[in-house]
């Protein structure tokens, strides 16, 4: 174990746990938005930054975050004003986002190698600088996404419910977007660009087969995150491997773990839910003199296995002594 | 002295340049229960959508408990059941989702309190769920479904409900308990505004109907009562308006 007593790994390793947490956590509310692969293209759109930063030769985390989340503004702009045209759009911005990384990586005289340790994660690559602004950023996620959870779970689950909650629904896509692009970013050191995008979907589906409800699916996810990115860390230090690749591997080892557990679940489940599953409660009618039946002039209406009677904007059936409304 | 809940007058929705809904006027009193009836793409879902702010109209004014819609805030007075749900985290439950309800009246970073805990425990067990509050809410029927989203428009206690086609889907025998249950929401003095296809189980509840074709309003008024002694009522069948009705003009 004294592998952690390298600086390097211990770098390696904080960020690890960061990127574990975060990515996981942002995740989930990317995951209920249907936008899976928005990480993805906010990878490729980060590639420009770390492109634009070797040729200014300053500091590609800083830089790269500044691109990203303009990207990030800008697709969610376009995902507001149509499908349609949001995808030729969407399209066009993240290739020209690899496109345009590349090509200034080249004219700055970095070769694939340089790239490739953005793109998969590199363990000797966290420099302590970095490592400040992984933490602080990592920790403004991890405030907004668990502080947040209710506005951001009901702003996901359904947009005009939200509305007419008064939420401000604008705004808390575009902080999803934003934060998601910032969690890209601080996660290219560890985990890659390339791959950066399954940590944040995979957890969450691995913890949606082992844990019920939201809150409980959020935490797992953030806990399965820290697990495999550490242990990714680890292995790829053993092995000689880029982080990522090994992260992302165990990430899906999980997932397919947990997949019987799912499997068994469903199967201990009875097969269809029983709609009537406890009466309303049941409501005497206040002083009811008159006393229904055939030819009592009230209008009938059928109420299962018996007749209801409607009349003043109430609609009564004879219970022992007395009227039920129903 | 008593607001009218929903007053909307000359109003004119046109969505991708196609007018939608043209020159509507009408009103939702204190105490009534108002059906929005008319045939697909009559502009039903479009209106309700519209006074709730989440289309723009182009022309005519809707104004929510006195207050002109663009100033209107107060939206904990508003209880609102969309059709369905999407919820793709497939183990959400019930209870999450109707906790979701106490967000109009909650700030920011605060934690749900102990009363607002008690009231969605409440709201679960007036639709008859506690004993599903922690299920996922995909794995109910759709007529339970229904019921949780008319929970979690609950939770606020809103003197409005605004129901869009809560009975898409769902079979008569559930139709028929969710007519109950508006109806004793009603009994409690709560206004309610339901999209419907047609009036048939929550005919006894009606207060009037408004009845939309082509985007226009072609009749309001209270809906004929008859008596047809022990026969039961015919299912389905036209919307008999015998009393044209326009109290906020």
């Amino acid at each position: 174990m004294e592998v952690i007593t390298l600086a390097f790994m211990q770098r390696a390793l904080i960020a690890a746990i960061l990127t574990g947490l975060v990515a996981p956590a942002i995740g989930t509310y990317v995951v209920q938005r249907r936008l899976s692969l928005l990480g993805d293209g906010l990878g490729h759109v980060a590639i420009a930054g770390v492109g634009l930063a070797l040729l200014t030769h300053t500091s590609p985390l800083p830089v790269a975050v500044v691109v990203c989340v303009a990207g990030a503004v800008g697709i969610e702009l376009l995902r507001e004003r149509g499908r349609a045209t949001g995808d030729v759009a969407l399209a066009v911005l993240f290739y020209g986002g690899l496109a345009s990384g590349v090509l200034m990586a080249g004219a700055a005289g970095q070769g694939a190698g340089t790239l490739s340790n953005y793109l998969f994660g590199s363990l000797t690559s966290v420099t302590a600088s970095d490592l400040v602004i992984v933490a602080v950023l990592g920790v403004v996620v991890l405030i907004a996404s668990v502080g947040l959870a209710p506005q951001m779970f009901a702003v996901c689950a359904d947009e005009d419910f939200a509305r007419v909650l008064g939420l401000r629904v604008r705004a808390y896509n575009l902080l999803i977007v934003v934060l998601a692009a910032i969690t890209v970013t601080t996660a290219m050191r560890t985990v890659g660009l390339l791959l950066v995008s399954a940590l944040m979907v995979i957890p969450v589906a691995t913890s949606q087969n082992l844990f019920k409800g939201f809150r409980s699916g959020l935490y797992g996810a953030m806990g399965i995150g820290v697990v495999v990115a550490l242990s990714g860390v680890f292995g790829s230090f053993y092995a000689d491997v880029p982080p990522g690749a090994f992260i992302v591997v165990l990430a899906i080892a999980a997932f397919a773990v947990s997949w019987p557990i799912t499997s068994w679940r469903h199967r201990s489940r009875p097969l269809a839910s029983v709609d009537e599953v406890e009466p309303l409660p049941h409501e005497p009618t206040p002083e009811h003199e008159h006393v229904h039946g055939p030819g009592c002039g009230h209008r009938v209406v059928e109420h299962g296995d018996h007749v209801d009677y409607v009349h003043d904007g109430h609609r009564h059936v004879a219970h022992a002594d007395h009227y039920d409304e129903h | 002295m008593s607001v009218i809940p929903v007053v909307v007058d000359d109003l004119n929705v046109s969505l991708g340049g196609l007018p939608i809904l043209r020159d509507v006027s009408f009103a939702v009193e204190q105490h009534e229960v108002v059906a929005l009836l008319g045939g697909n793409g009559s502009g039903k879902t479009t209106l309700v959508k519209a006074l709730l702010g989440l289309v723009p109209h182009q022309s005519g004014e809707i104004a929510i408990f006195g207050t002109p819609l663009a100033q209107f805030h107060a939206w904990s007075q508003i209880g609102y059941v969309p059709q369905r749900a999407s919820v793709s985290l497939h183990t959400t439950t019930v209870r999450e989702l109707v906790t979701s309800g106490t967000l109009s009246t909650r700030r920011p970073f605060t934690r749900l309190s102990r009363a607002g805990k008690a009231r969605v425990s409440e709201v679960i067990e007036r639709v008859g769920l506690t004993k599903k509050a922690d299920d996922a809410f995909v794995h109910l029927s759709g007529g339970q479904q229904q019921r949780v989203l008319i929970a979690r428009a609950l939770v606020s206690a809103p003197p409005l409900l605004v129901m869009d086609e809560p009975f898409a889907g769902v079979d008569l025998a559930t139709q028929q308990r969710l007519a109950d249950l508006v109806r004793s929401l009603h009994d409690d003095g709560m206004a309610v505004l339901v999209v419907l296809h047609e009036t048939e189980v929550f005919e006894p509840l009606l207060s009037r109907a408004i009845v939309l074709r082509e985007g226009r309003v072609v009749k309001d008024g209270v809906l004929e009562t008859h008596d047809h002694g022990h026969e039961a009522e015919p299912p389905g069948g036209t919307v008999r308006i015998i009393e044209e009705v326009r109290p906020w003009r």
